[in-house]
C-alpha cells in the first residue's frame, strides 16, 4: 500500500475556513499523490466531514480540475494542476516571500535553499519549501530540515521556521560557495552586523560601557560568538553579553586595571558561578571554535586575549620569527635548540612593547605552551606540497618536544591540584578501565590511545575532544576524555563531565560502572570521601556481579585506610573483601594484576611486609612488563628498609626498562646513600653525567651529592653554573638555598628561596620552598614570617599532587617547627 | 661538658631537648613510646620526617620536661640537620643487636651519627642504646665491639635494651636524666 502524502500541519490546521482553502487542500493532496481515495480526506489528519468533501470534490469535478477515474478514486487533471499553482501563488503573494537567486537554486543544495529562505524571510512555513519555485520533495525537505534543526542553524517555533544566530554565520559562509559578487556578500554580512550593533548600543547604554577599547573588543568578540549556542543553558541574553564584557574588560591591554569576578558579578548583576563557568567553557573552546588565551599575573587575576586578535597576531609574528631565526642559525652552526634562549628573545621583544613589562613573569609561564600550540598547528597541517609548508614543518618539527617539558600550562595541575586539598591516587589503577573502552577507541581514534600510552595527555585530550565533535553522543568517548583528565589531575573537571553519565538508566551498566569508578576516583583525590563511599556502595548494590563495582568500592576503602578520611570506617573495613570479590569476578588478567597491586598497598599500610611483597610479586608475574608494578614493589622494599633487595630489584629493572635508566640509577644512588655508602652513590651520579653531560636535572642532583660529601664549594659552584645557564628556573635557586641552609647561611638562603618562589610559583617543589623559607625565618628569629611561610607551605603541600609519604613528611616538618616556635 | 639547663620560670621548670638518632628500623620510636607511654606496637610503623614526644618528670624540686626529637633514620632532610640538632642537651644513638644487615649497618653507622652530633651540638652527653635484645640469644652476645666504641668515643655509656619487653629502658633513660641533671 502506497504511503499517502499529506500537506504540512500548518497548511490545514491554520487555514481560515473558506472555499479557496478546501479547494487548495484537496488540490494539494491530488497534486502530491498519484491518486487519492475518499478515505484519505476523511481520516486523520485532514478529517473532512463527508458533506464538505462531497461538496468540494463535486465543485472541483464540475470545473474539470479533478477526475473520478474509478469509484472512490480521484486524480488531478492538468487544469487542476494549473489551478493548484494559481492558488499557491496567491498565498505566496499574500506573504511576499523572497526566494533564493537562480545562482543558488541552480545547485540543488536544499540546505542552502532553506538557509537562504529563513534568513531572507521573517519566517517560513513548511509549505513554502514544498511549493514552487522551490518545490522540494517531502522526504528531502524533512531530512535537510532536521539536519539544520539539529545543528541549531534553524529554529522551529509554532510551526514557523526562523534563522538562528549560528544560522546567520553559516549563511554568510554559504554565500561564499556561490559566485555572488563581493558587494552582495558584504551586504548580507552588514545586515547581521547591524542587527547585533543595535542590541550592543543598548547594552553599552544600559551598563555605561564608554571605553572605546573595551567597546571595540566587545564588538569583535560578540560578532564571532553567537548567543544561540548557549541559549539552552543561558536563557538570559543579557548575561551572555555580560560574560563577553568581562572578557573584553580583562584584556592584557588594560593592565594593571582589572575587575575581579566577584566585583563584576556584583556590579553588573550576574551570578559569579555562572560567570566563572561560562568563561571557562569559552576559554576551553568547549562552546565556540574560537580560541582564547589566558595570562595569569597572579592567582587572583586572569587576562584574556583572542586568537587572531591584534595582540595574538603580533605575538605570533614575533614568536614565529624567533623560532625561524634560531632554527636557521642553529642549523648553520650545528647547535642544539635551547628553549630558554628562544623564550628570552621573544620576551625581550614583546615586553614593554606589546605588553606591560609587569606581565613579563606571567608571559614567561605562558610562552612555552603558546609555542607548543603554534607548533602543534603546523604539525597537524598534513599537506606538505608547497615549499613554504615544508619549511614550516622543518622549522617547527622539534618544537613540541622541546617546549612540552617546559610548558607550565600543560603542567598546570600536575603539581598543584584544582581543589584546596588534593590526595594522590595511583593513576596506574585507571588502566583497569582500559579493556572496557580500548577496542572501541582503536576504531574511532587509535592515535588517542597511542598518546595515552606515551603519557602525552594534553595531546590526547585535544585528540579525543576532536573525535567527540564527530560522535557527539558516544558515551565511551566521554569516559576516555574523563580518564585523560584524570591523568592531567583535572579531577574537578572529571566530576563535572561525568555528572550526567551517572544519571543514565540502569541498562547502561558498562558505561555506568566506568563512570562510577572514575567519579569515585576523582572524589577521593579531592578528599570527598563521603561521596566516594556512597557512590561505591550504590554501584555494588546495582551491579553486584560486576568486577568493576567491587573494584570501585575497594578503591574507596583502601584510600580511606591510607588517608584516614573517616578514621572509624578505616578501622572497620580496609576494602579487602571487595578487592577479593573483584579479583574473583575479573576476567581480564592484567586487571587482576592491578587489583593484586591494590591489595598489596593495603597490606603495606597494615605493615604486613611479607604479604604485601608476595602480592606485588604475584601482580608482576601476571604483567611482567608493567613498570608501575615494579615501582610499587620498590616502594614496599623502601618502606621496610630492605635496601639490599631494593638494589637487586633496581638492577633487574635496569635490564627490563632501559628507557628509564636515568631515574632508576638516581634511585639506586639514593639507596646507597641510605646504606651510608656515599662513594658508591656518587660514582653512579658521575657515570650518569658522563653519559649525559648536558642533563641539568643530573647536574642539580650532583650538587646535592656534593653536599652529602660535605663539598660545599663544589655544590654551590655546580648550582651557580646551572643558574647562569637558565636564569629563570626557580628550581635551581631552591636547591641553592637548601645547600646554604645546610651550612646555616640562612639570610642568603632566604634570598634564594624568594627568587625561586618568584620564578616558579607553581613549580613541583614550591611547597617545600615555602616550608624551607619558614624554617630559615625561624632560625633568623623572625617568628612572624616563619609562621606565615610555614603555614603557606602547609597550604601548598595540601594542594599539591605528590607522593603521599613525601607530602606527609613535609607536613610533619612544618608542624614540628610551628610547635617549636609556639614553645618559644 | 657544656650542658647548662634552661630555666623556664621561677618555679624551676626545665625544658630539655634530647635528640634520638640511629639507622631506620632500629626501634627509636618504639623505645620512646615504651618509656613515655609504656606501650609497644609489634608492627613496624616508619617515622615520617621526625616526631616530637614530651615526657614530664620531677627531680630534686625541678619540673623537667624532656622533649625527645625522634629523627627518622631514612630522612632525606640532610639540610635540616642543623635545625634538628640545635639546642639539644643530650643525644641517644640507637642501634639494633639483630644479627642481620640492619644490625651490622646500624652499628657501623653509630660513628657517623656521632659525627653529626659533634658537628651541630658540640660536646653533649651521648648514650648508646643497643636495642632489640629480645630478638637475639643474649648468651652469644659479644659486647666487646660496643664497649670499645664507647670507650673510644667517650660516650656516656651503653645500655642493652628492648622496646618490646622494656628491658634496660628505665636504667638507660634514668642514667641520661641523671647526667642532664648534673
Amino acid at each position: 500500500m502506497a504511503v499517502v502524502n499529506y500537506p504540512p500541519e500548518g497548511f490545514y490546521k491554520d487555514f481560515k475556513i473558506g472555499k479557496k482553502d478546501f479547494e487548495h487542500i484537496i488540490l494539494w493532496m491530488l497534486n502530491n499523490n498519484e491518486d487519492c481515495q475518499w478515505s484519505d480526506f476523511t481520516q486523520e489528519p485532514l478529517s473532512f466531514t463527508t458533506s464538505t468533501l462531497s461538496k468540494y470534490l463535486n465543485l472541483l469535478k464540475s470545473k474539470g480540475f479533478v477526475e473520478n477515474y474509478t469509484r472512490g478514486q480521484y486524480k488531478i487533471t492538468s487544469e487542476g494542476r494549473k489551478r493548484f499553482h494559481e492558488i499557491s501563488s496567491t498565498h505566496r503573494a499574500e506573504k511576499k516571500l523572497n526566494y533564493p537567486p537562480v545562482i543558488i537554486r541552480r545547485k540543488r543544495n536544499y540546505e542552502d535553499w532553506i538557509l537562504w529562505m529563513v534568513y531572507n524571510n521573517n519566517y517560513c512555513k513548511w509549505s513554502h519549501f514544498l511549493e514552487p519555485p522551490l518545490a522540494i520533495n517531502q522526504s528531502s525537505l524533512s531530512k535537510k530540515m532536521n539536519l539544520l534543526l539539529n545543528k541549531e542553524l534553524v529554529i522551529k517555533e509554532n510551526k514557523k521556521y526562523r534563522i538562528s544566530n549560528s544560522g546567520k554565520f553559516e549563511y554568510s559562509k554559504m554565500l561564499q560557495n556561490y559566485d555572488l559578487d563581493r558587494q552582495s556578500i558584504l551586504n548580507e554580512e552588514s545586515k547581521r552586523i547591524d542587527e547585533i550593533t543595535k542590541t550592543t548600543i543598548k547594552f553599552f547604554d544600559d551598563y555605561n560601557v564608554d571605553d572605546e577599547n573595551i567597546q571595540f573588543r566587545y564588538l569583535t568578540t560578540i560578532l564571532k560568538l553567537d548567543y544561540d549556542r548557549v541559549k539552552s543553558m543561558l536563557t538570559n541574553q543579557a548575561d551572555f553579553e555580560k560574560i563577553v564584557l568581562y572578557m573584553s574588560i580583562n584584556h592584557p591591554d588594560q593592565y594593571p586595571d582589572y575587575i575581579s569576578l566577584k566585583e563584576f558579578a556584583n556590579r553588573y548583576g550576574i551570578k559569579q558561578s555562572k560567570l566563572e563557568y561560562f568563561i571557562d567553557e569559552i576559554v576551553e573552546s568547549h562552546i565556540y571554535p574560537i580560541k582564547f588565551f589566558t595570562l595569569k599575573p597572579s592567582p587572583e587575576s586572569i587576562y584574556y586575549f583572542q586568537e587572531n586578535g591584534k595582540l595574538e597576531s603580533m605575538l605570533r609574528t614575533i614568536t614565529e620569527n624567533h623560532i625561524t631565526k634560531f632554527t636557521y642559525i642553529n642549523r648553520l652552526f650545528s647547535r642544539a635548540f635551547d628553549a630558554f634562549t628562544i623564550e628570552n628573545a621573544v620576551l625581550e621583544e614583546i615586553c614593554g612593547y606589546l605588553f606591560d613589562n609587569a606581565l613579563r613573569d606571567s608571559f614567561r609561564k605562558f610562552l612555552p605552551s603558546y609555542i607548543n600550540y603554534l607548533a602543534y598547528k603546523i604539525e597537524v597541517k598534513t599537506e606538505l606540497k608547497e615549499t613554504y609548508d615544508k619549511l614550516d614543518a622543518i622549522i617547527w618539527q622539534n618544537m613540541i618536544d622541546i617546549f612540552q617539558t617546559r610548558s607550565p600550562e600543560d603542567l598546570e595541575y600536575q603539581f598543584m591540584g584544582q581543589s584546596e586539598v588534593n590526595y594522590q591516587l595511583d593513576t596506574v589503577l585507571l588502566e583497569i578501565l582500559k579493556p572496557y573502552y580500548k577496542e572501541k577507541l582503536e576504531t574511532q581514534n587509535r592515535v588517542c590511545q597511542h598518546l595515552i600510552d606515551n603519557k602525552e595527555y594534553n595531546k590526547a585530550l585535544e585528540s579525543i575532544e576532536t573525535t567527540i565533535k564527530s560522535y557527539e553522543n558516544d558515551r565511551d568517548l566521554t569516559i576516555v576524555k574523563a580518564i585523560v583528565l584524570c591523568y592531567l589531575n583535572r579531577y574537578e573537571d572529571v566530576l563535572v563531565l561525568l555528572k550526567n553519565e551517572l544519571k543514565l538508566p540502569h541498562d547502561r551498566d558498562r558505561i555506568l560502572t566506568l563512570a562510577y569508578f572514575l567519579t569515585v576516583f576523582s572524589s577521593l583525590t579531592i578528599g570527598d570521601f563521603s561521596r566516594a563511599i556512597n557512590l561505591s556502595k550504590k554501584i555494588v548494590e546495582t551491579y553486584p556481579e560486576h568486577a568493576l563495582s567491587h573494584a570501585t568500592r575497594g578503591l574507596a576503602l583502601v584510600y580511606n585506610l591510607i588517608y584516614k578520611f573517616d578514621d572509624e570506617k578505616a578501622k572497620q573495613d580496609y576494602g579487602l573483601n571487595n578487592i577479593d570479590k573483584a579479583i574473583a569476578l575479573e576476567t581480564f588478567s592484567p586487571n587482576k594484576a592491578l587489583l593484586f597491586m591494590l591489595k598489596s598497598r593495603v597490606l603495606l599500610e597494615l605493615n604486613k611486609y611479607e604479604e604485601s611483597n608476595e602480592l606485588i610479586d604475584k601482580a608482576i608475574s601476571i604483567m611482567p612488563n608493567q613498570v608501575d608494578l615494579y615501582l610499587s614493589k620498590s616502594a614496599v622494599l623502601m618502606y621496610f628498609n630492605e635496601y639490599h633487595e631494593l638494589l637487586d630489584l633496581l638492577d633487574e629493572m635496569l635490564e627490563k626498562f632501559p628507557k628509564i635508566e636515568k631515574d632508576l640509577k638516581m634511585k639506586k644512588a639514593s639507596v646507597y646513600k641510605l646504606l651510608g655508602n656515599l662513594d658508591a652513590g656518587f660514582k653512579i651520579v658521575e657515570e650518569l653525567l658522563e653519559k649525559n653531560p648536558e642533563d641539568k636535572e643530573l647536574r642539580n642532583f650532583k650538587a646535592y651529592w656534593y653536599q652529602y660529601l660535605n663539598k660545599k664549594d663544589k655544590a654551590l659552584k655546580t648550582l651557580e653554573e646551572l643558574i647562569e645557564s637558565e636564569q629563570d628556573n626557580g628550581e635551581y635557586y631552591d636547591s641553592y638555598g637548601e645547600i646554604l641552609m645546610n651550612y646555616e647561611e640562612y639570610e642568603k638562603a632566604v634570598e634564594q628561596f624568594q627568587k625561586a618562589i618568584k620564578l616558579s610559583s607553581s613549580g613541583r617543589f614550591i611547597y617545600q620552598t615555602y616550608i624551607k623559607l619558614g624554617i630559615c625565618f625561624k632560625e633568623l628569629e623572625n617568628y612572624e614570617l616563619a609562621i606565615e611561610y610555614l603555614m603557606k607551605g602547609k597550604e601548598f603541600t595540601n594542594k599539591c599532587f605528590c607522593d603521599y609519604e613525601l607530602k606527609k613528611k613535609w607536613l610533619v616538618i612544618a608542624d614540628i617547627f610551628l610547635t617549636e616556635i609556639e614553645s618559644i | 661538658m657544656n650542658f647548662s639547663l634552661e630555666v623556664e620560670s621561677k618555679k624551676k621548670k626545665l625544658k630539655i631537648k634530647v635528640t634520638v638518632i640511629g639507622t631506620g628500623g632500629v626501634g627509636k620510636t618504639s623505645l620512646i613510646q615504651k618509656f613515655t607511654q609504656g606501650t609497644f606496637k609489634t608492627d613496624y610503623i616508619k617515622t615520617i620526617g621526625a616526631q616530637l614526644t614530651n615526657y614530664k618528670t620531677e627531680i630534686n624540686g625541678y619540673k623537667i620536661e624532656l622533649i625527645f626529637w625522634d629523627i627518622a633514620g631514612q630522612d632525606d632532610f640532610h639540610f635540616l640537620r642543623p635545625s634538628f640538632y640545635k639546642a639539644s642537651k643530650a643525644a641517644i644513638i640507637v642501634y639494633s643487636l639483630e644479627e642481620n644487615n640492619l644490625g651490622e649497618r646500624s652499628f657501623k653507622h653509630i660513628t657517623s651519627w656521632y659525627e653529626d652530633v659533634k658537628q651541630f651540638c658540640g660536646e653533649i652527653p651521648v648514650i648508646i642504646f643497643a636495642n632489640k635484645v629480645d630478638l637475639i640469644n643474649v648468651q652469644s652476645l659479644d659486647k666487646t665491639k660496643i664497649q670499645n666504641l664507647v670507650k673510644k668515643q667517650n660516650f656516656l655509656g651503653y645500655y642493652i635494651t628492648s622496646a618490646k619487653t622494656g628491658q634496660g629502658l628505665d636504667d638507660a633513660f634514668n642514667a641520661l636524666i641523671k647526667e642532664i641533671q648534673r
